[in-house]
């Protein structure tokens, strides 16, 4: 008899969302996690000022579309949600912003500042989603909570087709497939500020708009729903909660949690597998535990050649993940606490900046985020000589994250995890993080005073967290990488991670018995599909997927409920 | 604004709020634990950053496995392991070999003879074996029962079946530095051992009766593997699964009385808590100035709480990522000690130290006391990495906002000094106000919620009106670091606390006392 009827390694909120569900299905589940903490993405610290708290990865969080929401009951356990008027803003250099409203109007008027065309454009769009909404909501959820399948790709193909025709856009389902982010926006908005905008969003959902689909997917869906039909709102007493309540949903539902216990191997025999053998650093050194299904929240190369190893993959099997590539842009962030809110030179222009959590500054036109994009891409692995970045100052939406009055910032700069070179001159890699960053941070520093003059006097302290420090602190984040490796057409949807690694669709990969609930889902982010397509799986499998409660549907918490989501409550009178 | 009701609410979820509430959740009542941060832990807190783990208060634990929650509550099988390491303490003293304590006394005393002197050899043994015993046959077991004054508890000894009363009685009543005389201790032991014990911010004047159990427990402590917090996730767990609710960002504000009885609690965000008992964590000022009405009180009890003194020394500590471990020369015992002192040979160089420290002067040179828990737990940092934490005694009173950061510097140098390959990747510095920040209990950086004086300890934490964690207000019990036993991670309040308790509401008590705590009895240590 198996310890256990599944063991799921890794307690990132995919981790948890897979094991809280199987716990809830009736199956007795482990939950194993290398960390003190679970969570390694949504880690919130209070490592300043106390008072302060940085949330030192995941922040804008997208989980209300997650069918978890309803099926987990996490509001039962204390999550709650919080946003700003305004979902995304970005500031330009000529003291000019654009914003995106959580009101779809508001957007639509902002735009309007700019062109005419564009609003129209986006208005069109809005009107379109609002009379197909709730066939909208399921072609997204299955592209999101169902396994990747050309069915689904075909669906989102004929609800963008559908919708050029109906705003007159000169473009088709299938062209749009086929397109990056520049040629889509280039197409739908004549505006840079508008279409910048956009081109920024896709950065920060690590949809690089230079790719094809991937690129136009980001850029114009993403950029067209944020708000009203897309989630941009950050948990309420920082990302961390969320992982509280998914290990609190965990202890519940009879799932064991256990910290401090990295695996070194996943048994495997005969080309199935059976358990874990813990390392030796773990609380219970070389312990072996076994159970009839293993799901992995670790990313796929260390899951298979470290945990598996290559005598076990084969040279086929070993050549194929070793180019599974990590390699694309990563974050070097830095956070600030702050006595006071950053207050930006275009608030002049609009100050509807001033409620906006989130938002970009710098990349000014297209072609300077397109050069920006080619200068980091793995191929030249340049730190851009200028600062182009994200901005979140999450204390506008949840002031319970900084002292009374206080606020938080932190800028989300994409870099290539490897650089080989930046204005300064030649450099080494990924080892020179610890010696580059205080120079870059303080290039970003002046960057926020250039836009938000005055930032650097409110400044009480500073945090560099860079991709270096993102691998140590979580080593399944290979060079850094939080999207569970990197979004490339070779890796993107059915071929994820590498092609021939998920033979038994979903997440059942080649190896019997063993599932992925990380580097399968090109859209997992912190929606949670991961791990639900994974609980979903391992459930059919054994039998104890029929649940009553468990047949919601994604996006439809979300709709039913946005409009009651706190708004501005940190934005200073 | 929400009305709650439960059977117990307690106010703080530091280690004494979750060991009592566990307990009592465990014996099936309906327990709050009200928090102010946004979690829970207390001075168990471990921050994880970058793959480095960094406690940022409690480290070393002293009573690790005397806890009875340890025990009662099977820790060890809920994550919490604790590392002894073999070579407790080192001072490295310049123009010295290193003195080393290890966790064996004998190996202690064979290091001394090698490389102090016979006689100072000599006289360790003799005092360890002493303190050894009237550690473990009275100070171990009298921590976790409701304390006598202290002139009955001295009678109790003197009468006690086994001598060691009498033998103890002997020196209980003399200074730590008297009694290391009376042991012939001499410098440089006579200050390291002195440190052991001054190091906490206690006197070299006073309170010789915890002397023994300083200087046997610091030479006998543990890390806990994965970080203090662990063991505070641990009690959480507890708590949780028995039953107990966790308010989070629930800061208290006021206690309920209504006829003399305590009725709940209020939060600062207006919810209000009733509950049939409440357990506060909180220092006497909190409990009896701020959140219960004066007029609801004995005037001495009002004045006697306003009279509440703090500390005069607290803390400053600084956190770091290495590459390394600090190498401080050839002898690799020294290399490995859990917690390595510099420049510490000298009783009255230390003692003069000690006194302008208190007197409010920051110290030029600071005496540091440093730890590298990854050597001991490689789960304290990346594969190949270190962390290493710094702390040193100073005074609340300096212009920390200004000088923080210079002040890390002079600590790191310092530190680097005695260890030149000490190569920080990271640097986190802790000034005090920060402690008092956190946690409102330890104000001016009080981390024992209070001195440690004659006063305020023993049957007299907090004071002889709430002695025994009951208080004047009915069912209104005290259970934090300033009541008796005190702070340091020992376990005690919340433990006396749930004891008493469940005596007052006749509850089927789901644990029973130590064994050492029996042997004491028939011994006659523990009055009957």
């Amino acid at each position: 008899m198996p310890d256990y009827d599944v063991i799921v390694i890794g307690g990132g909120i995919n981790g948890l969302t897979c094991a809280a569900y199987l716990g809830k299905a009736g199956l007795k589940t482990l939950l194993i996690e290398a960390r003190g903490e679970c969570g390694a993405h949504c880690d919130t610290v209070e490592a300043s000022i106390p008072g302060y708290l940085f949330n030192l990865h995941a922040v804008w969080m997208i989980t209300p579309i997650s069918p978890a929401m309803v099926d987990l009951e996490l509001e039962k356990y204390g999550l709650e949600w919080r946003t700003t008027e305004y979902a995304w803003a970005k500031t330009f250099a000529d003291g000019k912003n654009m914003l995106s409203g959580n009101d779809p109007f508001l957007t639509v008027d902002k735009a309007g500042r700019h062109s005419a065309r564009d609003a129209k454009t986006i208005h069109k769009g809005i009107n379109f989603f609002m009379d197909n909404l709730y066939e909208a909501c399921q072609v997204m959820h299955d592209y999101i909570f169902t396994a990747p399948s050309q069915a689904n790709v075909k669906k989102v193909t004929d609800i963008v087709d559908r919708f050029f025709r109906a705003a007159k856009v000169n473009c088709s389902g299938e062209k749009f497939m086929q397109m990056n982010g520049y040629e889509i926006l280039d197409i739908l908005f004549e505006s840079e500020y508008v279409k910048t905008t956009a081109h920024a969003l896709s950065w920060i959902g690590a949809y690089n708009p230079l790719q094809k689909q991937i690129g136009a997917m980001g850029s114009a869906l993403i950029g067209l729903l944020l708000g009203p039909f897309f989630p941009s709102v950050v948990v309420k007493g920082g990302s961390h909660e969320l992982t509280h309540v998914l290990v609190q949903a965990c202890i519940d539902n009879g799932v064991t949690v256990m910290p401090n216990c990295p695996v070194k191997t996943i048994i495997t025999e005969n080309n199935r597998a059976g358990g874990v053998i813990l390392s030796d650093r773990a609380l219970y050194p070389g312990e072996t535990i076994t159970a009839q299904k293993v799901v992995s929240n670790v990313t796929a190369g260390p899951t298979f050649l470290d945990m598996i190893g290559e005598d076990k993959l084969g040279p086929d099997m070993t050549a194929r993940l070793k180019k599974f590539d990590y390699d694309e842009q990563n974050l070097f962030t830095v956070h600030f606490a702050l006595n006071g809110q950053p207050q930006f030179a275009s608030a002049e222009y609009d100050d509807g900046i001033q409620r906006a959590y989130m938002g970009y500054m710098g990349g000014e036109t297209s072609a300077e985020m397109m050069r920006f994009g080619r200068n980091i891409a793995p191929d030249k692995r340049r730190i851009h000589d200028d600062i182009i970045c994200n901005y979140f100052i999450t204390t506008l939406a949840d002031p319970l994250q900084a002292p009374a009055g206080c606020h938080t910032t932190h800028m989300w700069l994409d870099v290539p995890p490897d650089p080989a070179e930046w204005k300064f001159g030649p450099l080494k890699g990924f080892s020179d993080w610890d010696s580059l960053k205080q120079g870059l941070a303080d290039q970003m520093t002046d960057t926020y005073e250039k836009y938000a003059p005055g930032f650097k006097s409110l400044i009480k302290d500073r945090l560099i967290y860079t991709p270096l420090d993102m691998y140590r602190n979580n080593p399944s984040a290979v060079k850094g990488n939080w999207a569970g490796g990197s979004l490339t057409p070779g890796q993107y949807y059915e071929n994820r991670p590498v092609a021939g690694v998920i033979t038994g669709g979903g997440t059942r990969t080649f190896i019997e018995n063993l599932y992925l609930s990380n580097s399968v889902h090109h859209f997992s982010n912190s929606s949670l599909a991961s791990g639900y397509i994974a609980a979903c799986d391992v459930a059919e499998d054994m039998n104890a997927r029929n649940q009553d409660w468990w047949q919601s549907q994604g996006f439809h918490w979300y709709l039913q409920n946005c409009s009651r989501f706190p708004r501005d409550l940190g934005v200073n009178p | 604004m929400t009305v709650k009701h439960v059977d117990v609410a307690i106010i703080g979820a530091g280690p004494n709020g979750l060991i009592c509430g566990a307990y009592l959740a465990g014996c099936g009542l309906n327990v709050a634990l009200l928090e102010a941060r946004h979690e829970t832990g207390g001075g168990l807190e471990t921050l994880e950053l970058s793959g480095f783990r960094y406690n940022l208060h409690a480290v070393y634990h002293m009573m690790a496995l005397q806890m009875p929650c340890y025990h009662d509550f099977g820790l060890d099988q809920k994550g919490v392991k604790y590392v002894f390491p073999d070579v407790q303490c080192a001072y490295i003293n310049a123009g010295r070999p290193p003195l080393l304590f290890y966790r064996n006394g004998e190996k202690t005393a064979d290091y001394l003879a090698r490389h102090l002197s016979p006689e100072d050899s000599r006289a360790w043994r003799r005092m360890h074996a002493d303190f050894k015993e009237f550690s473990e046959k009275i100070l171990i077991p009298l921590t976790y029962i409701p304390p006598l004054p202290f002139v009955e508890q001295t009678l109790v000894l003197d009468k006690a079946r086994d001598d060691v009363g009498r033998r103890y009685n002997e020196i209980a009543d003399l200074t730590p530095l008297d009694i290391l005389d009376a042991y012939k201790i001499k410098d440089p032991l006579k200050a390291a051992l002195l440190n052991l014990f001054t190091m906490w911010g206690m006197s070299p004047y006073e309170l010789g009766f915890l002397f023994p159990l300083y200087v046997y427990r610091m030479t006998d402590a543990a890390l806990v593997r994965g970080g203090s917090h662990r063991l505070s996730s641990a009690l959480y767990r507890t708590f949780v699964a028995s039953g107990g609710t966790v308010l989070d960002r629930a800061e208290v504000v006021r206690i309920l009385v209504e006829k003399g009885g305590v009725a709940g609690v209020v939060t600062a965000g207006g919810d209000e808590i009733r509950a049939k008992a409440v357990v506060s964590t909180c220092n006497p000022e909190q409990n009896f100035t701020q959140f219960i009405d004066p007029s609801e009180l004995p005037t001495e009890l009002v004045e006697s709480a306003g009279k509440w003194e703090w500390e005069k020394t607290t803390f400053f500590g600084v956190h770091l990522a290495l590459k390394e471990s600090p190498v401080y020369g050839p002898d690799e015992d020294a290399n490995r000690a859990m917690i390595t002192f510099f420049d510490i040979q000298d009783t009255p160089r230390l003692l003069e130290h000690l006194r302008s420290v208190e007197q409010g002067e920051l110290p030029e040179i600071p005496l540091g006391h440093v730890t590298c828990p990854s050597l001991f737990d490689p789960l304290h940092a990346p594969e190949g990495l270190h962390t290493g934490r710094w702390e040193c005694l100073v005074p609340f009173d300096a212009d920390w906002e200004t000088i923080t950061g210079g002040y890390a510097q002079t600590c790191v140098d310092r530190w680097k000094s005695a260890a030149p390959n000490l190569e920080p990747l990271n640097v986190l510095a802790y000034p005090p106000t920060y402690i008092e920040k956190k946690n409102q209990s330890m104000k001016r950086g009080s981390y024992k919620h209070g001195a440690y004086i004659p006063l305020q300890m023993g049957y007299l934490r907090p004071n002889d009106m709430c002695s025994r964690n009951f208080t004047p207000v009915e069912r209104f019990y005290v259970a934090g670091a300033s009541s008796y036993p005190g702070g340091m991670i020992l376990g005690g309040g919340g433990y006396l606390a749930a004891n008493a308790i469940a005596a007052d509401f006749g509850l089927d008590k789901n644990w029973q006392e130590p064994i050492y705590m029996q042997a004491a009895r028939q011994a006659g240590i523990i009055a009957d």
